[in-house]
């Protein structure tokens, strides 16, 4: 169990410029920059965490360094708010 | 007890967000609006308390809505819980009207006429979007004797409904089945299934056989499947003692109920028959021009409308206190006759509401005559049946 899914009930929205992932029954709200919104949209199930790097290191060279911190960071941020789950 | 400055602070937030209670704001209320916004930034405390009241009032997703359309931008962590407010109302609202159409669609295969009412059918058919108007209930009117049938559909749909419309200790509920709950996306759906408008403690009865105007027919968002509500004069009736006479003594009257009605009476200001209202609903036009120190009615609806507006009431926004939840001192006397104070001289803007006494009519029968002698049956029927309880 090692590929992050999203929820179904979490929604990731643009409003006003800024991208928010929230839940109709929840009041916390998480605002996500472009490479958040990216890894979000790559939780699908089918990659692990590992494959999301490889993934976005390839799309965004100029980032290669930073990308494996902002991914970790992020799913620990989504998970912490339940917004995934492993399988 | 808060201090005086706190105190101001709360009637200005409050004089704030009423401006923006309304689902349509012309150039002079969005530069009110905007105004208003400006000296709370410029101000100690800010915008302290705004996005939380604005929430328990009913009206976050309104006042991010018309604050944008200003031009106003508050404070950046402002701006964000009202937008995550707005969000999260435009999905809650379109889950359950997904369930509100189910449900439509399958009391019509049994031919089971049904009425849609408040937050479920004003959001579609006063709000621009109808998730600027949030609402936690589904609230339907139909025939009583369709109760079986309908809670047989309800549960079909996977609502969790309540074996039997009886309640330990009463013979029935006065005017609406015990609430359905389906728990789906997230979220719980509750409909509540009301046989009659009114509770028994109010002098009216309105069923769905009574109704004398024909229904208002309108399409639900998102999927513009036709819907049925109240028609135009008895919704305002219906809406205006909701706010006034339904709530008062047993929780607070809530801005987003007179954005409901000063936005119904712009929206249908043509339509509305404006005699009938003054010969048989004169409780609307008293509503009316008290809720124009809420938020200023347009000077179309002023012209349209036979209202008379009188000089700003004394404690507007203040709601009464309710009556004692103990007859004896528990927190020391002092804090009893300070209760004492409260119940029997609520604000002047309370008893011009409750009491659909309008602006502008003289105050004193009122104040020192029928509001007591109301208390005192109010209290006398709660003894009653804590001595007497029901069998």
């Amino acid at each position: 169990m090692n590929k992050p899914r999203r929820k179904s009930d979490y929604r990731l929205e643009e409003i006003d410029g800024e991208l928010l992932l929230y839940h109709p029954g929840r009041t916390e709200i998480l605002y996500c920059n472009p490479t958040a919104s990216a890894i979000w949209h790559l939780c699908d199930g089918n990659w692990t965490a590992e494959e999301i790097i490889s993934l976005l290191r390839s799309t965004y060279p100029e980032a290669e360094e930073t990308i494996a911190a902002e991914v970790e960071e992020a799913l620990d941020l989504f998970l912490k708010h339940g917004a995934i789950e492993f399988v | 007890m808060h201090t005086k400055k706190e105190n101001f602070h709360a009637r200005r937030i409050f004089h704030f967000l009423g401006l923006a209670a309304r689902a349509e704001c012309d150039a002079s209320h969005l530069k009110m609006l905007a105004e208003t916004a400006a000296e709370l930034s410029s101000e100690s405390p800010r915008w302290d308390g705004v996005t939380a009241l604005a929430e328990a009032q009913g009206v976050a997703p309104l006042l991010y809505a018309h604050l944008k359309e200003a031009g106003a931008e508050p404070p950046l962590n402002v701006k964000r819980e009202l937008q995550g407010l707005y969000l999260r109302h435009r999905l809650a609202n379109e889950i359950r009207m997904r369930q509100l159409i189910k449900i439509l669609a399958s009391f019509d295969s049994a031919n089971i006429p049904v009425l849609v009412l408040k937050g479920a059918a004003l959001s579609s058919l006063i709000y621009a979007e109808p998730g600027l108007r949030p609402f936690n209930d589904l609230d339907i009117l139909v025939p009583k004797s369709a109760i079986k049938q309908v809670q047989r559909f309800l549960a079909d749909l996977g609502f969790s409904v309540p074996l039997s419309p009886f309640l330990p200790g009463r013979v029935f509920f006065p005017k609406h089945l015990p609430k359905a709950v389906l728990q789906t996306d997230g979220i719980s759906v509750i409909v509540e299934v009301h046989f009659n408008l009114f509770s028994e403690y109010e002098s009216v009865s309105m069923r769905i056989e009574d109704l004398g105007d024909p229904p208002l027919s309108f399409p639900l968002e998102p999927d513009g499947i036709m819907a049925q509500t109240l028609g135009f004069e008895e919704t305002l009736w219906y809406l205006c003692l909701h706010l006034c006479r339904t709530h008062p003594l047993y929780g607070e009257s809530r801005l987003i109920w007179m954005a409901d009605i000063v936005s119904f009476a712009e929206r249908f200001q043509r339509e509305i028959d404006w005699e009938m209202i003054r010969k048989h609903y004169p409780f609307v036009l008293q509503t009316l021009s008290l809720l124009h120190f809420i938020t200023p009615l347009s000077q179309s609806l002023l012209a349209q409308a036979p209202l008379k507006i009188g000089n700003e009431p004394q404690g507007i926004g203040e709601d009464f206190r309710g009556v004692p939840q103990s007859l004896f001192p528990v927190e020391g006397i002092k804090r009893y006759f300070h209760d004492l104070r409260d119940i029997f001289f609520p604000s002047e803007w309370w008893l011009r509401l409750h009491y659909g006494l309008g602006s502008v009519r003289p105050l004193f029968w009122d104040r020192w005559v029928r509001h007591p002698l109301s208390i005192l049956r109010l209290t006398n029927r709660l003894l009653l049946r804590r001595l007497v309880p029901p069998e």
